[in-house]
């Protein structure tokens, strides 16, 4: 048997790292939704309106994760769940794969190792089941096609037409080669291949136009635009909050990274990459991830040089370490696919059988949106939700109702009339929940820890016009 | 050649006055926002510790504005910015609120102007650089000791810089230090500084093109950090002020629920300029020249730029550090324009357009301070349940609150949590109020409490403002808290 080196001992390890990420059970709220649309794909093909809400059914609904969800539905009966945590972590190890090729520049191995633990560390808290997933590793293969010089550009159109399909982030792969064909101008370097890398992008994304939605699809990352106001209520579009420890981590490796540019004087190019993306993930947090993963090959060029061993040496040992740990790979699965693939507690799930036993749902139930995403992923199609985490989708008054609701703000019963809501399910720790308590409008069925559940008491106010639809 | 000369001539009517407008933009933004915003948040309480003080002639160590914590420890180095606001105002009159705000903040800025002249900035990128700090500072002005240390940090930075040429001005930085440690806790910003200054003048530190061109006398330099550090002990409080100034920093609460405590939001326009144009002027400049890169800015604006990404009232420090760094690695080499005379009619027009418009007349609470309201509570006895920057202006008008601004002496205890729940609503109120026997609550129209006290027959609105309501029970409450 051939000996292996040192440096794919170390890989292996942080593939491991990148597979009990990947085991972790699946409870991302979007992710219940997408799954449930999956499960509508498999069964009656692609929606192209809304098949959930009460508040906008039939509503048109460019689904820019049709691709993603595909694979979800035809993955979920596989294992009983279970076939989607080994996706997901096949995802993550790949992932984990793909950053440690990206540390190649730093040579040495202790600078590959620096530089692979602080993505892995940031990949922890945000490589969550979700079409950004497959997105970011599309992006690991665009920058390891751009930092090898010899990967074939032919992989680059496939990629994309993925990256197109399964989630709207792609216009980050153009961002990124622009930016480097700009820095490679200023440091006055020879443009090699990025040209032709770049128009190999343009051929993947022109061929992602071939989908269900068209053009429409290619379209959709402007809907950041057009429903920013929206979009800046949810977390993830948030700027990130650097009190939290992988925040900070990816700040350290940023700030490392642009650090070790200016003690060695590197290149332009770099600078404007990490620069780029580093706005663009204090801009919103959800960008975190991805500034990480690009940040990867830079920090290992700033890094090039530390220490002395370079990891290339081959020898029996490090053929062990490699058995090992595909072994202990192999026995952390097996042990991780024998829990249960959903961990649910976030949700009301106790409280949503109690309301079906009571014939309250599915029904016209007005709940936070993370709720709605779970009542999908339980009643798919019969879900009546009144909003889910698709703020693209919905139409800004169900936005604007909606956070009428949150905030409890004086017209909640109107906002609750307007859509003929029978019932509420609400976190007991928030305003709505203490407002339909003292109602006498409505009468509380349930309450316990966590959760309140009210139902209307008589009829809705003469003179109520409905909003919505009897979805 | 002529031209040349002729370019160069009109590079020097556009250019030079872009420098003084700078400086004029810098000095200036603070006035305007002063003098059309009027008095409000923690303010008021600043001022009432200081009017208690000079009322009382002793310093003030427990609680006297609660009646959620009465008679609670309470130690701040903030004491004496409360005495010199209230001593101020009693001296000067209600210019006295213009002058601790504006006054410093252009300070400020003309500290960061004459340091960076120091460096060898020409007048275009000095005034590029006080465009930024003003704008910087601006964003955090109010009438509170913050903005003494804003002047602090650049004084002490441009103290600093003097000092390569005159020594003797170390001399000066404990001085400094007795007014900080009375002043505000980020005093130990300060002494972060010298102690970097000195580990460098001890250690040269080169690091690639990182280095410490001139450093301080390595003695000179511990012997100033040594005596600026028994300086701050110089306060009624003594070593203690130190846990004063830490337990604010490190308080769990106060980072988690206070707004200037957390991360800088990059969706708002002013604050993604303020922090990205920098970073990206110097990685720039950094990218593209060869030169050496003193370690002692770099470290400095490296470290404030995390502390302001943690939290955003770090930000003014960020760009007065920045600056320093800035004017040593200044884009233009070789700067040899000067002002010309189109300069000073160009800058007083600007001026006279920044002031112009509409004024709140100096000492006026804010247009969002419920003055009418807080008037009617003081002629109807009773405990009183208030928003938390509205406490602040209840603390100036002598009626006790359940919460204030000064966070710190609530955390450790119930309170902090009480007020949270209530306010977000998230336990019926009326259990909490009625044990500290609260008989009103002034809130803000149209939230969840203020829904809620609506339709709760214990209460009623007894007033109807659109900036807030005032209600009162129904009945009378039973107290049966410990505070009484």
């Amino acid at each position: 048997m051939r000996a292996v080196r040192a440096s794919s001992a170390v890989g292996a390890a942080f593939c491991l790292w990148g597979l009990a990420i990947g085991l972790l059970a699946l409870h991302d709220n979007s992710f219940l939704t997408e799954l449930a649309t999956g499960r509508l794909i498999v069964h009656s093909g692609i929606p192209h309106a809304d098949p959930y809400s009460f508040t906008a059914h039939g509503h048109p609904w460019t689904l820019q994760s049709w691709l993603a969800s595909a694979l979800y539905g035809a993955l979920d009966r596989l294992w009983d769940g279970h076939g989607l945590v080994a996706f997901h972590a096949v995802l993550t190890t790949a992932l984990a794969y793909g950053v440690w090729r990206l540390t190649a520049p730093a040579l040495s191995l202790a600078g590959r190792i620096i530089a692979a633990v602080v993505p892995l560390a940031v990949g922890t808290g945000y490589w969550a089941s979700r079409p950004l997933l497959i997105a970011l590793v599309a992006f690991a293969v665009v920058v390891f096609v751009v930092e090898s010089g010899r990967a074939p550009l032919w992989v680059l159109a496939p990629v994309m037409w993925i990256w197109v399909n399964v989630h709207g982030s792609w216009p980050f792969a153009v961002a990124y080669l622009v930016l480097r064909l700009a820095g490679r101008a200023l440091d006055r370097r020879p443009l090699d291949r990025l040209p032709r890398q770049l128009g190999a992008v343009a051929v993947g994304i022109v061929l992602g136009a071939a989908n269900p939605f068209g053009f429409g699809l290619l379209a959709y990352p402007l809907a950041v635009v057009t429903h920013h106001q929206a979009f800046s209520h949810i977390v993830e579009w948030q700027s990130p909050s650097f009190s939290d420890l992988t925040n900070l981590v990816f700040l350290f490796e940023a700030v490392l990274a642009l650090g070790l540019l200016v003690l060695r004087k590197g290149r332009v190019e770099d600078a404007l990459v990490v620069l780029a993306f580093l706005v663009a993930a204090c801009v919103a947090s959800r960008n975190v991830p991805v500034a990480a993963l690009v940040t990867v090959p830079v920090l290992a060029r700033g890094l090039q040089g530390l220490g002395t061993i370079d990891g290339a040496a081959r020898s029996p040992t490090a053929l062990a370490g490699v058995a090992l740990l595909v072994v202990l790979g192999a026995l952390v699965a097996g042990k991780e696919l024998r829990r249960p693939a959903y961990d649910l507690t976030a949700y009301p799930v106790r409280e949503v059988s109690a309301m079906v036993h009571q014939g309250l749902a599915p029904g016209r139930v007005a709940t936070q949106d993370f709720v709605g995403n779970y009542l999908e992923y339980r009643f798919g199609a019969r879900a009546s939700t009144f909003i889910d985490d698709r703020v693209d989708m919905f139409p800004a008054s169900v936005e604007s109702a909606y956070g009428v609701l949150l905030g409890g703000a004086p017209n909640w019963q109107a906002v609750l009339d307007r859509y003929r809501v029978d019932t509420v399910l609400w976190a007991a720790n928030q305003p709505l929940a203490s407002l339909v308590e003292q109602s006498p409008g409505w009468r509380v069925v349930l309450h316990d820890r966590k959760w309140v559940v009210a139902v209307r008491v008589g009829p809705l106010a003469a003179g109520t016009t409905m909003a919505g639809s009897a979805g | 050649m002529t031209r040349s000369i002729g370019r160069r001539a009109g590079l020097r009517l556009v250019a030079a006055p872009i420098g003084v407008l700078g400086l004029v933009v810098g000095c200036l933004a603070a006035w305007q926002k002063a003098i059309r915003g009027g008095v409000f948040d923690d303010t008021f309480w600043h001022r009432a510790v200081g009017v208690w003080i000079l009322d009382h002639h002793r310093i003030l160590t427990s609680d006297v504005f609660s009646y959620t914590v009465p008679g609670r420890h309470w130690i701040s180095p903030e004491w004496g910015y409360g005495v010199v606001l209230a001593e101020s105002v009693r001296v000067l009159g209600p210019a006295a609120f213009w002058l601790l705000s504006a006054g410093l903040a252009t300070l400020a800025v003309v500290c960061v102007a004459a340091r960076a002249r120091l460096e060898g900035a020409g007048w275009l990128w000095t005034g590029l650089l006080c465009a930024e700090a003003g704008v910087a500072v601006t964003a955090f002005l109010d009438d509170r000791p913050q903005v003494v240390s804003y002047l602090f940090v650049a004084l002490l930075l441009l103290m600093l810089r003097a000092a390569r040429r005159r020594r003797w001005i170390l001399a000066c930085v404990p001085v400094l230090f007795v007014l900080w440690a009375n002043l505000h806790g980020s005093f130990l910003l300060g002494l972060g500084i010298l102690l970097l200054e000195a580990v460098v003048a001890v250690v040269p530190i080169r690091v690639g093109r990182v280095t410490t061109p001139d450093p301080l006398a390595a003695r000179a330099a511990l012997l100033t950090f040594a005596g600026a550090g028994l300086a701050t002990l110089v306060n009624p409080f003594g070593p203690a002020v130190y846990e004063s100034a830490f337990g604010v920093t490190f308080n769990s609460t106060v980072r988690a629920f206070i707004g200037e405590w957390q991360s800088p939001d990059f969706h708002d326009v002013k604050t993604l300029v303020l922090v990205v144009a920098p970073i990206v002027a110097t990685v720039a400049y950094l990218a593209v020249q060869d030169r050496p890169v003193p370690l002692v800015d770099l470290v400095l604006a490296g470290g404030l730029l995390v502390m302001t990404l943690d939290a955003s009232r770090f930000l003014p420090y960020f760009a007065i550090a920045w600056c320093g760094l800035a004017a040593r690695t200044s884009p233009i080499a070789h700067e040899t324009l000067t002002p010309s005379i189109l300069t000073w009619p160009v800058a007083v027009v600007l001026g006279f357009g920044m002031l112009s418009g509409s004024v709140v007349p100096a000492g006026r609470p804010a247009p969002s301070v419920p003055v009418a309201a807080v008037s009617y509570l003081q002629s109807h006895p009773g405990r009183v349940f208030a928003t938390y920057l509205w406490n602040d202006y209840l603390d100036w008008e002598h009626i006790p609150v359940f919460i204030d601004g000064r966070t710190e002496i609530y955390t450790g205890t119930p309170v902090f949590r009480q007020y949270l729940d209530i306010s977000n609503l998230t336990v019926d109120p009326d259990p909490i109020l009625a044990s500290y026997g609260v008989r009103y609550v002034l809130w803000t129209p149209g939230t969840p409490l203020a829904v809620y006290l609506a339709h709760d027959p214990r209460w009623t609105v007894v007033r109807r403002s659109q900036v807030s309501l005032v209600f009162r029970r129904v009945a009378a409450p039973s107290a049966t808290a410990s505070a009484s």
